[in-house]
């Protein structure tokens, strides 16, 4: 009896060890039978009407990388009335499969956004396949020219778009981070308006330069942000750090390199004028000088510079203000605060227009660098 | 308590918390959901509470044992197949729900035979075990998934992308009337204990559930029912998520590990949630299979030694979840899940209670005649 038992199991062994050879990896296709997309650009057509010029960067797969001395990329475009359908005649140019798995950037033409969002960025998370964590970007001038160009810091295996905004490369107050889920949750949502990054490119130089930013609103035309406001709005919404900033005062210049931002606000209703109160809290030290400073003067330095920094607050609130558009997100949390109800949103439609903003700053410098 | 009990209730729970239910609490969202959590939340404990007091006074006992003398052979058979089939389908469901988020998000080219198959070889020989053993591999599975699944909750909540005022906007339909599907479904999460019909027979030693479990079982029930409704929302956006087939799903892929051993958190996270989805999927059908068993069991239905009942109905099982898996459409499992938490579910619960409230008399009338 043992003995049949022992066979028993032993077959049972032989089976499942069998069974590892059908697992073939990858799914049933190898990674030499894939490409990867690792960038994809829409444009609108000018070849089809009301279409998309969709353009894709793929990274071509290399033995070694190290023997690799450019960057190993390949482009593709194609026109057409949808993405989806672009995206499969591509799939008949290429010999390997598309594999939009690994893709972390999708960039938009500027035209496209006061367009219906929803008829290309649909595609995207319906697939399933593509990554919630992307990057969604905005181009200066074309989507094609933003994927397809290489500059000069790119190096092989690396893409130089993704350190721009992971977090992990180059970090910058300048540099707006939007993924796909929030511009998704943002743009299907009420009550907040998405802001995505323009990616622009230093022809001189040969290098992007992503400092501007862009302001959604559905169906009308954007609103574009210059890099001082990108710069404010990011240190405030996403408590960016490495914000630096001048001030000029008693033929003094100073510059601060503020790293650590704190921000709250509370909507206002009960008394007479609807007003928003926010905090601002900013700790930094001195980064640059062209006198010699005294450190029993930092006090004196604070209340210099957070009236200036209130100022260029107080100018970023009203222009979004005056353009109607909300990238803090006051409706969302006008509509957090109160029980819910059929038209809250319209209330705040109506009330955004004439709320009044009531800044406190508070500057606190640490100290005067490394040097007195 | 038995922390085995335990396990049974929390599985049931992490189970749902991939599979349709958060999709039908978000489609209610704006009617009611909030209170329907709360309620759910109270009634389901409570409820737990008497099934483990009744079920501790027969011990060793499984429910077609505890009814077997005291309720006519003509009602109770109907009744034991009436709960099999539900229980074959609470497990054929999260078959059907795997197997669709494996083939959309994993493996797209893969045949959906194939993920059947892998699914329903490793349940089969799950359910064949002994309820005891069906336990400790709970156990084993539980240890090594529940970290994991608890560390990406806490990575969830810890995000600086988890837009709270959402999660707040959420909170603020808290006044409108609980809704009766939103309410049936969360109390199918915290009705684990319900499993004990079959399982039982594991505990003969079952106490009364201390003040001391209760706590914390409620607890426990709290921050996942609470996490599976309004995490996905802090990440998904209120509005934006109601087109959302898979909420969790999605917002696993919104969670980034910056640092991580990969960056895109949601393959791991289903990996985890498979393991789950095995035992739980094992489970139901194990106490499925044991009711059906107790009511049709042909003695003469021999291969030399071996009684072939069991994998006859296997082979049913097995027929059964292929046809389901090729032919539903995503909608069609999402009305029927809700159809189950509407309509069957309470039945269940009151006939598990009619049944053993009928067994309970029927054992005290007998007691004094056995005791002469």
């Amino acid at each position: 009896m043992a003995g049949i038992k022992k066979m028993r199991k032993g077959c049972l062994l032989i089976a499942l060890l069998t069974a590892l050879l059908l697992q073939s990896g990858c799914a049933f296709k190898d990674i030499d039978k894939r490409v990867f997309v690792v960038g994809i650009g829409i444009d609108p057509s000018d070849k089809v009407r009301n279409g998309f010029k969709v353009t894709l960067k793929m990274a071509k797969p290399v033995g070694n990388v190290k023997q690799a001395t450019a960057p190993v990329y390949a482009y593709i475009s194609h026109d057409s009335e949808s993405v989806a359908e672009a995206i499969r005649t591509m799939e008949t140019q290429v010999d390997k499969v598309l594999d939009l798995g690994h893709n972390r950037i999708i960039i938009m033409h500027r035209d496209l956004l006061s367009k219906d969002l929803d008829t290309f960025m649909d595609f995207f998370t319906r697939r399933g396949d593509v990554q919630y964590i992307a990057y969604v970007a905005v181009a200066e001038s074309t989507a094609e020219e933003a994927i397809t160009f290489e500059p000069v810091t790119e190096t092989p295996a690396s893409i130089a778009l993704y350190n721009y905004f992971d977090d992990t490369g180059t970090e910058s107050p300048y540099v707006i981070t939007t993924f796909l889920f929030e511009f998704r949750r943002e743009v299907l949502g009420k009550g907040i308006n998405t802001v995505m990054p323009i990616i622009g490119i230093d022809k001189e130089n040969n290098t992007f330069k992503v400092d501007k930013s862009i302001i959604l609103k559905l169906g009308e035309e954007p609103l574009e942000l210059n890099s001082v406001e990108t710069k404010y709005l990011n240190s405030l919404i996403n408590k960016a750090s490495g914000f630096s900033y001048k001030v000029e005062e008693n033929d003094m210049t100073l510059v601060l390199n503020i790293n650590e931002v704190k921000m709250k606000y509370k909507i206002i209703l009960d008394e007479v004028s609807p007003r928003i109160d926010m905090n601002i809290k900013k700790v930094g030290v001195i980064g640059e000088s062209d006198k010699r400073l005294s450190i029993k003067h930092l006090q004196k330095y604070d209340e210099i510079v957070a009236d200036d920094v209130k100022k260029k607050v107080m100018e970023l609130l009203t222009t979004l203000q005056k353009n109607n558009v909300d990238p803090f997100g006051f409706g969302l949390r006008y509509r957090a605060t109160r029980l819910s109800r059929k038209d809250i949103m319209d209330e705040w439609d109506r009330i955004y227009p004439e709320i009044e903003f009531n800044v406190k700053m508070d500057i606190q410098l640490k100290g005067t660098g490394a040097v007195e | 308590m038995s922390r085995f009990l335990f396990y049974l209730i929390v599985v049931n729970m992490l189970t749902n918390m991939v599979s349709i239910t958060p999709r039908i609490l978000i489609a209610g969202s704006t009617t009611g959901t909030v209170l329907s959590l709360l309620l759910a939340l109270v009634v389901g404990m409570i409820l737990t509470y008497f099934l483990i007091n009744l079920f501790s006074q027969f011990p060793g006992q499984g429910l077609p044992e505890i009814i077997k003398d005291h309720v006519p052979k003509g009602l109770s058979a109907p009744i034991l197949l009436f709960f099999s089939l539900t229980w074959y389908f609470a497990g054929l469901s999260t078959l059907v729900v795997y197997s669709l988020i494996i083939f959309r998000f994993l493996t797209p080219e893969m045949s959906i035979y194939t993920i059947v198959l892998a699914f329903v070889v490793v349940v089969t020989y799950g359910v064949l075990m002994t309820s005891s053993n069906i336990l400790y591999m709970s156990e084993i599975v539980l240890i090594i998934v529940f970290p994991f699944i608890f560390f990406v909750q806490l990575k969830g909540y810890l995000s600086s992308s988890l837009n709270w005022d959402y999660v707040r906007v959420a909170i603020m339909q808290i006044n409108h009337l609980p809704s009766y599907t939103s309410f049936t479904s969360s109390l199918f999460i915290v009705i684990g204990a319900a499993n004990l019909i079959i399982f039982n027979r594991f505990f003969t030693k079952l106490k009364k559930p201390s003040r001391k479990g209760m706590t914390i079982l409620t607890l426990t029930c709290t921050f996942i029912l609470l996490t599976t409704y309004f995490l996905p929302i802090g990440f998904g956006g209120f509005e934006a998520l109601n087109n959302v087939l898979y909420p969790w799903i999605a917002t696993s892929d919104s969670i980034r590990m910056k640092f991580g051993i990969i960056e895109r958190i949601v393959f791991i996270f289903i990996g985890a949630f498979l393991a789950l989805g095995v035992i739980s999927m094992t489970m139901h059908w194990h106490v499925s299979l044991q009711l059906l068993s107790s009511v049709i069991y042909f003695k003469r239905f021999k291969w030399k030694s071996v009684n072939l009942t069991l994998p006859l109905f296997i082979v049913f099982f097995w027929a059964i979840a292929m046809y389901t898996t090729k032919t539903i459409t995503s909608n069609g499992i999402f009305q029927s899940v809700q159809l189950f938490d509407r309509i069957i579910l309470p039945i269940i619960i009151i006939l598990l209670f009619v049944c053993l409230l009928a067994g309970k008399k029927g054992a005290q009338s007998k007691w004094p005649e056995s005791k002469k």
